[in-house]
């Protein structure tokens, strides 16, 4: 089956695969997978927990598929099925407590030897994920819809039901945020 | 326009292009004439694509034969599970099971109020290790209840 938008799924689809019918939830998980992992990964910042909350994202898509009213768009559904779960994903992860830790000392030794760091090489995508772990959630999963996904700030506002001009503000400080961490760790 | 206020525009709607024609030229000729503002505008686009270029990692293939062994795992168990069958555990009389089953689920649920905290003081649950509301998430719902507590219910601005 060749992989479709998420948008071109027919209504008829989605109620297939709410009953459980295999292909149908294939075909959906085929249109959906690449923003829900993109966006698992730059909320979660690693691709273990990144598969992790794809994972959880899609058990919980596919068995409240029925609860889905068509109101709003899957799309919009989906996107905040992500970002939930990856929320929640993050503050379980907090509890344990060591990855925050693991983060800090990665930045600390970056910015204690400059030419060690240059030997590690920090990759690009590497320098991003850093910067991305210093800002709260709410401001991250707003970098994370506008920067990653490309989304505008409406639907930023709908995914994560907050006022538009909420979603100006977490972003305004979030870049603040992250240009000050870029110039005090040299990244 | 005062370049405080100038720079709120030019981090967000100017460089995420939210501005209509009008507004977006006044950002422009103030940056034409600014230059204190222009470098935050440099900055801001170098953050902006850093951001953007982040490669994207496809999902690994293993990760839908996994998602569908577990949906259809919890397919399989919520079928096998009829409430009518519990009301048949013993071959007395259909009231004798119904207060069984009955006096056994009212148990249940004391017992569950009782660990979630909600007969105890928030205190004695936090001791505990409970942590009821964080964790709150119910994927389906589309009306405003589980979710606000998470992201832009209140408190976070
Ligand atoms: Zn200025």
């Amino acid at each position: 089956m060749k992989d479709m938008d998420i948008q071109d799924l027919s209504d008829e689809l989605i109620r297939m695969a709410a009953q459980g019918d295999a292909q149908a939830g294939e075909a959906l998980y085929a249109a959906a997978h690449g923003f829900v992992f993109h966006v698992a990964l730059g909320m979660a910042g690693n691709e273990d927990d990144a598969y992790e909350i794809a994972q959880e994202t899609f058990i919980k898509i596919l068995e409240n598929l029925d609860q889905f009213k068509f109101k709003s768009s899957l799309k919009t559904w989906i996107y905040r099925i992500t970002v939930n779960t990856a929320l929640n994903t993050r503050k379980k992860n907090r509890m344990l407590n060591h990855r925050r830790v693991a983060f800090d000392e990665t930045l600390e030794s970056l910015s204690e030897s400059p030419v060690e760091r240059h030997a590690t090489s920090a990759s690009s995508a590497q320098t991003v994920q850093l910067l991305l772990d210093t800002l709260g959630d709410d401001q991250r999963a707003c970098v994370v819809l506008r920067d990653m996904e490309g989304l505008r700030y409406e639907e930023i506002a709908q995914i994560l039901r907050i006022n538009i001009n909420t979603v100006r503000s977490r972003l305004k400080r979030a870049r603040e945020n992250l240009l000050l961490q870029r110039e005090k760790y040299a990244l | 326009m005062h370049c405080k206020e100038m720079r709120g525009l030019i981090m967000t709607d100017f460089i995420d292009h939210e501005l209509d024609d009008a507004a977006r030229q006044a950002v422009e000729s103030h940056l034409s004439a600014c230059s204190d503002c222009r470098s935050v505008f440099e900055a801001s686009r170098t953050l902006v694509t850093q951001l953007r270029e982040m490669p994207a990692v496809a999902a690994p293939p293993a990760l839908w034969a996994d998602i569908r062994r577990q949906w259809e795992l919890r397919r399989a168990d919520n079928r096998s599970f009829s409430f009518k069958d519990l009301f048949f555990i013993f071959h007395g009389g259909r009231v004798l099971n119904a207060t069984v089953v009955l006096s056994l689920l009212a148990c249940m649920s004391l017992a569950g109020m009782y660990c979630t905290g909600s007969i105890l003081p928030a205190s004695s649950a936090t001791v505990a290790g409970w942590e009821t509301r964080a964790f709150n998430d119910i994927p389906g719902e589309q009306v405003e209840t589980a979710y606000t507590d998470l992201i832009g219910g209140k408190n976070y601005e």
